[in-house]
């Protein structure tokens, strides 16, 4: 199973990147510009790499492509082995991974274009490419954790990388943080882990799990999970995603749509059997679907467009959690990987709009069509493909991820809450086709606010190659005909399709995107804008719109769409309203860092009133007594003192002064203290 | 290297070399600095000779010189080096040839400094390796005086509070331990020989209650050097008002002292007591952990911030010797070992820093990495690996001493990961404010050549090299020190 070679080509995967780092980090000033060509030499070897391993994982049939580790550390007697672990999960996410990574990066040359620490970031980012690719081949669990960690030290450095700007530097706090309360969970299920199964590597984990203790593995596995909550910006440890924006573009269109924030949903399916056999899927799919519907219902309340896209993700990623919750192991990591492409589209899209407009709210925009025709066009794709319209590829994989829920796997504890969960993620995929249809018809139809231009063609082409891969990565695992995907993730599972089912999330979207063209159009006409503009918004509705959803078409002429926004729509602008103004930032500000920084406060001063106090009142009052007393011990200390200090000529001056008092009080305390804690610790014995 | 005493070299060495300082002819400050760095640097090839004749996966001492000395009050020549002591004295030699490299540009009263230097490192290497209690003790008071005159002299504006501060809590300590040492004496096998008390106690010699006093005694020395909460107020102080190096040596060496005595003596000497006291113990680690963090979060002072985060590592030093398990006892002496690492650079650090800026306060200083871009990437760095960055050494101690915590002692270890949170807040609020803030009005200014020199930089290569390769790959370190971990912990049978 495992020869020499393919363990090479998958450490060259890791390998190559961390090279472009350390070379970087000593050459970069040097090479200047280059610098980011020398990151994209390095990928595309990874790339090409991730290409060979998918291809043996295609041939494996189910079973582990590579599987090589050594021994990294020896923890009291159990020994830590890294390495690297390849099966069809793995190197599907890998070569997603390698993909977005590579096109991100050629973007990045021409975004960053005249940065003054343009090698720096190209250092950066090579970095978290690595960890990301090394995270995703780990052997071990705690090797992903050791990743995930340096994933966390690029996301900070990266958000914070115009530092000069305040809010950079606030959000880079905030993410690192915010991101490490939840790792600390992961960091005791690591150790719970590791005590009951007495071993870290990630095969034998899931082969032993079933002999730990229900109770305790629930436990662990719930402590991992607090991990991918954090890092996968899940509520309630949201909130330092959409802040997390403050970075540039082609950070927010790598780390925090594509793929480091995905890592929490990889962690889970990483370790699915061990999840499933715990019994924490509801708890799971608790957490995700209300972060799918939370995060659309505050994408609806944002007019910045990176933000906009921010909580989407969030929902999203909700969306798979709350996918594997319900047993859809193969549907979530579909999502995960046409979720990548079409997501990094659409901030790399988002980033050209930056770029030729100059801000980035959605309300100083208008019309950006005319003058960023490539930029519109792939949007408009991503934008598709993320509400779920068929045949691009968000369609497919949420459509997988409804039916998952629909008709859950009926070996896992959480049928009971199919039904619920599954309407929920309906609305929520109405919800997604509306903001994302209202930001698109704001920002690329009606009148022309500003002047714009459009981007370089080194930042167009990645677009457009990111728009080929979201329009077709649907075929990588198309219900029945072809489910290459799922033969490669789950070979053997019983596939079911439901035709209606497709009609259904389908129509959701494509009511969604209707209603958001509706509003739109009533809001141009309010405004009293031309009817020449009119009759073109006209002509792209009838272009885009009303062939493919002949259902919504007809759903206007019942003049259902008041109905509906009265309805579903208003009350959840209220609800996402109220949400927004309940704002978590200010709750936890007030609960967590305030209440922090009281306590250390407190604790302060107990250091320098109680335990230095103690001292100085042990020493007034054992000095009166000893001066009554004369305590031959004291004496003899301070003569001891006086010795030493008195052999310094020096120090015999000051010494003498300071002698009497200063310690007579710490010997005092000393003893005092040691004899509290002995006999404390001697009843905590007993 | 066979045949000859190679212990008793390495002990000696500093020794000659720092009379050799003294004889120097008065006002020859170059030829006392080239002393102090070259008498450093042999003292430190000698050891990473030691090191490489060290066979690694042999248990027990390695080295060992035994004789009579004198034989009417028991007491033994008695020198060894095992996988507990072994990374101790690599660290104690090299973190005070950095320390010399340092000192290169020191202008008051040179020639005394190096003769302290040279005597402090014979006190740190000589406690590390006796086997005799005397010799012990004798090494352990060696280091105490150099430390105290390193602080008087050439320390901040309360030098002269600092240090008689120091002086008591550390005296007072290791007079107690002193009586404990002397119990074991009365109480034992009538000899001062650590392994014969050593063999003499796991045989049930010392009675329960015994050992119990003895080990009270010993832990209140023990526990003033490491510091163990509630006996770290003199730390701060000490630190802040230490020069430089003697913060380096400080913080990077002399805590350590007081962790390896728990390992060296209570433990194998006092199977009762050590399990009896266990979970109190592991309970003051986790207190410090969390204690520490929390207090170093409200510090103003820069150098003061980092003191206080020394209180929450060695937090998790005590908890992992606490546990008594092999993990535990492995992880607490690498964290050791990182702690002086780690901190021997934030201290470096503080020290360039306030040379620049004539401050320490947090709220002044600003924007050096724009200003010393070197230093404020070196001062990240450091940071990340203080916070216990995975991939960086400090998270393996951490880790090692938490899982061998949680097998010990069960949720009580996980109490500290409230310690690591707030680790990762303080260091990352400092960042803020001094490294990548934006230079304004009223922060304070860089007031001579910003660039590091090459005496500041060359000590920080290393530093930085170990705690990086540590992080990486820390197989090669664990693999020395697990046989001995391994013996101890079957002591108490864990």
């Amino acid at each position: 199973m495992t020869s020499v070679p393919v363990a090479l080509i998958a450490a060259l995967v890791p390998l190559l990147p961390a090279a472009s780092f350390l070379l970087l980090v000593v050459f970069g000033r040097r090479l200047g510009e280059r610098s980011g060509w020398v990151a994209i030499g390095a990928l595309a070897g990874s790339l090409a790499c991730a290409v060979t391993l998918l291809v043996r994982a295609l041939a494996a049939e189910g079973e582990p492509v590579v599987h090589a580790t050594f021994r990294w550390a020896t923890i009291g007697h159990f020994g830590i082995d890294f390495g690297v672990y390849v099966d069809g999960l793995s190197a599907s996410v890998l070569l997603m991974v390698a993909v977005v990574a590579l096109m991100v990066f050629v973007y990045a040359t021409g975004y960053m274009h005249g940065d003054s620490r343009y090698p720096w970031f190209f250092a950066v980012f090579s970095l978290f490419t690595c960890s990301m690719f090394a995270l995703v081949t780990s052997a071990n669990l705690l090797q992903l954790m050791v990743f995930w960690e340096v994933m966390g030290l690029c996301s900070y450095l990266l958000i914070g990388f115009w530092f000069e700007r305040e809010e950079a530097r606030r959000a880079s706090i905030k993410a690192f943080l915010t991101t490490r309360v939840g790792d600390m969970g992961f960091l005791l299920g690591v150790v719970v882990l590791l005590a009951k199964v007495r071993s870290l590597d990630i095969a034998m984990l899931i082969a032993n799990g079933e002999t730990v203790p229900r109770g305790i593995l629930l436990i662990a596995c719930l402590l991992l999970f607090c991990g991918a909550v954090g890092k996968s910006a899940q509520f309630p440890l949201h909130i330092w995603l959409p802040d997390a924006m403050a970075g540039p573009t082609p950070v927010s269109g790598l780390l925090h749509s594509a793929t480091m924030v995905a890592a929490g949903v990889f962690l889970v399916a990483r370790m699915y059997p061990l999840f499933a056999v715990s019994g924490a899927l509801p708890f799971v799919a608790g957490a995700g679907i209300v972060s799918a519907v939370f995060g659309a219902s505050l994408a609806l309340t944002e007019t910045d467009i990176k933000r906009t896209l921010a909580y989407s993700t969030m929902s999203q990623l909700g969306y798979m959690m709350a996918a594997l919750g319900m047993g859809g192991y193969v549907a979530a990591v579909f999502h995960l990987i046409t979720h990548g492409f079409f997501k990094s589209l659409l901030f790399l899209s988002a980033g050209s709009v930056i770029h030729g407009a100059e801000t980035q709210d959605v309300r100083e925009m208008g019309g950006l069509a005319k003058t960023m025709k490539v930029t519109s066009v792939v949007y408009l794709i991503g934008a598709l493909a993320l509400a779920g319209i068929p045949p691009l590829a968000g369609f497919f994989s949420k459509d997988a991820i409804l039916l998952s829920m629909w008709a859950p796997n009926p070996r896992l504890a959480t049928v009971t809450l199919g039904r619920p969960i599954f309407f929920v993620a309906l609305a929520t995929a109405l919800l997604t086709a509306f903001y994302m249809f209202r930001q698109y018809f704001m920002v690329f139809r009606g009148p022309e606010k500003r002047h714009a231009h459009e981007s370089p063609r080194v930042m167009l082409v990645p677009m457009v190659v990111l728009a080929v891969f979201a329009t077709l990565a649907g075929l990588i695992n198309l219900p029945v005909v072809f489910s290459k995907l799922g033969k490669l993730l789950a070979p053997g599972e019983v596939e079911t399709f439901m035709p209606m089912l497709m009609l259904l999330s389908a129509s959701a979207a494509a009511m969604g995107v209707y209603i958001a063209w509706e509003q739109n159009r009533s809001r141009l006409q309010n405004l009293g804008v031309h009817a020449g503009t009119f009759g073109l918004e006209r002509v792209y509705g009838s272009v885009f719109i009303k062939p493919v959803f002949a259902v919504s078409d007809f759903l206007r002429r019942l003049n259902i769409d008041n109905l509906v926004q009265r309805t579903v729509l208003d009350p959840v602008v209220a609800v996402s309203d109220m949400l927004r103004r309940m704002d978590f930032d200010v709750v936890y500000m007030a609960v967590f860092v305030r209440f922090t920084a009281a306590v250390a406060e407190g604790l302060s001063r107990v250091d320098v009133y109680v335990i230095d106090g103690t001292v100085n009142l042990i020493g007034r009052v054992g000095l009166r007594v000893a001066a009554a007393l004369r305590l031959v011990d004291i004496r003899a200390i301070d003569g001891g003192v006086n010795a030493v200090g008195g052999g310094t000529a020096a120090f015999g001056g000051w010494l003498k002064r300071l002698q009497t008092g200063v310690v007579a009080n710490y010997a005092l305390f000393m003893l005092l203290f040691g004899i509290i804690i002995f006999y404390v610790a001697k009843g905590l014995a007993r | 290297m066979t045949g000859l005493p190679a212990l008793t070299i390495l002990v000696t060495m500093p020794l000659l070399f720092g009379v050799a300082t003294l004889l120097l002819p008065r006002g020859n400050d170059q030829a006392a600095r080239v002393l102090g760095i070259v008498g450093t640097s042999a003292v430190f090839v000698w050891t990473v000779l030691i090191l490489g004749a060290f066979s690694t996966g042999a248990g027990g001492m390695q080295f060992v010189e035994l004789r009579e000395w004198v034989p009417v009050i028991g007491m033994t020549y008695h020198l060894g080096i095992d996988g507990l002591s072994l990374p101790l004295v690599f660290l104690a030699s090299l973190l005070t040839m950095l320390c010399a490299v340092y000192s290169w540009r020191l202008k008051e009263q040179v020639k005394t400094f190096f003769f302290l230097l040279f005597l402090l490192e014979v006190g740190m290497i000589g406690v590390f390796l006796a086997l005799d209690a005397v010799m012990f003790y004798v090494f352990w008071e060696i280091v105490l005086v150099p430390m105290f005159f390193m602080i008087g002299i050439w320390g901040g504006e309360r030098r002269r509070y600092a240090s008689v501060k120091f002086f008591i809590y550390t005296l007072v300590g290791s007079v107690v331990m002193l009586l404990g040492l002397m119990l074991l004496y009365m109480w034992g096998p009538k000899t001062f020989d650590l392994v014969e008390i050593a063999k003499f106690g796991q045989a049930g010699g010392f009675t329960n209650e015994h050992q119990v006093w003895i080990y009270g005694c010993l832990f209140l020395g023990f526990a003033v050097k490491v510091p163990i909460f509630p006996f770290h107020t003199w730390l701060p102080d000490a630190h802040v008002e230490a020069p430089t190096v003697g913060s380096v040596l400080l913080a990077g060496v002399l805590l350590k002292m007081g962790g390896y005595g728990f390992l060296r003596i209570s433990l194998p000497a006092l199977p009762y007591a050590f399990k009896y006291f266990s979970f109190s113990l592991g309970l003051l680690g986790v207190i410090g952990i969390v204690y520490g963090a929390a207090v170093a979060l409200t510090q103003t002072d820069l150098k003061k911030m980092v003191a206080y985060s020394s209180v929450s590592h060695m937090g998790f030093v005590v908890l992992g010797i606490a546990s008594a398990t092999t993990a535990g006892i492995d992880g607490a002496v690498m964290q050791m070992f990182n702690h002086g690492i780690i901190t021997g650079m934030l201290f470096f650090l503080v020290g360039m820093i306030y040379e620049r800026y004539h401050t320490k306060e947090i709220a002044k200083l600003k924007g050096i990495v724009t200003t010393i871009p070197v230093l404020g990437v070196i001062v990240v760095f450091a940071s990340f690996a203080s916070l216990g960055l995975p991939a960086l050494a400090g998270f393996v101690g951490e880790f090692m001493t938490l899982f061998g915590g949680y097998q010990a002692f069960g949720w009580v270890a996980g109490i500290s990961v409230i310690g690591i949170v707030l680790t990762a807040a303080y260091f990352l609020r400092m960042l803020q404010q001094c490294v990548f803030s934006p230079v304004t009005e009223d922060s304070a200014v860089c007031e001579m050549p910003c660039e590091l020199r090459a005496t500041e930089f060359l000590p920080l290569v290393p530093l930085m090299s170990f705690a990086l390769f540590l992080g990486l790959y820390p197989q090669p370190f664990l693999a020395i020190i697990n046989p001995a971990a391994t013996a101890l912990a079957a002591i108490i049978g864990r």
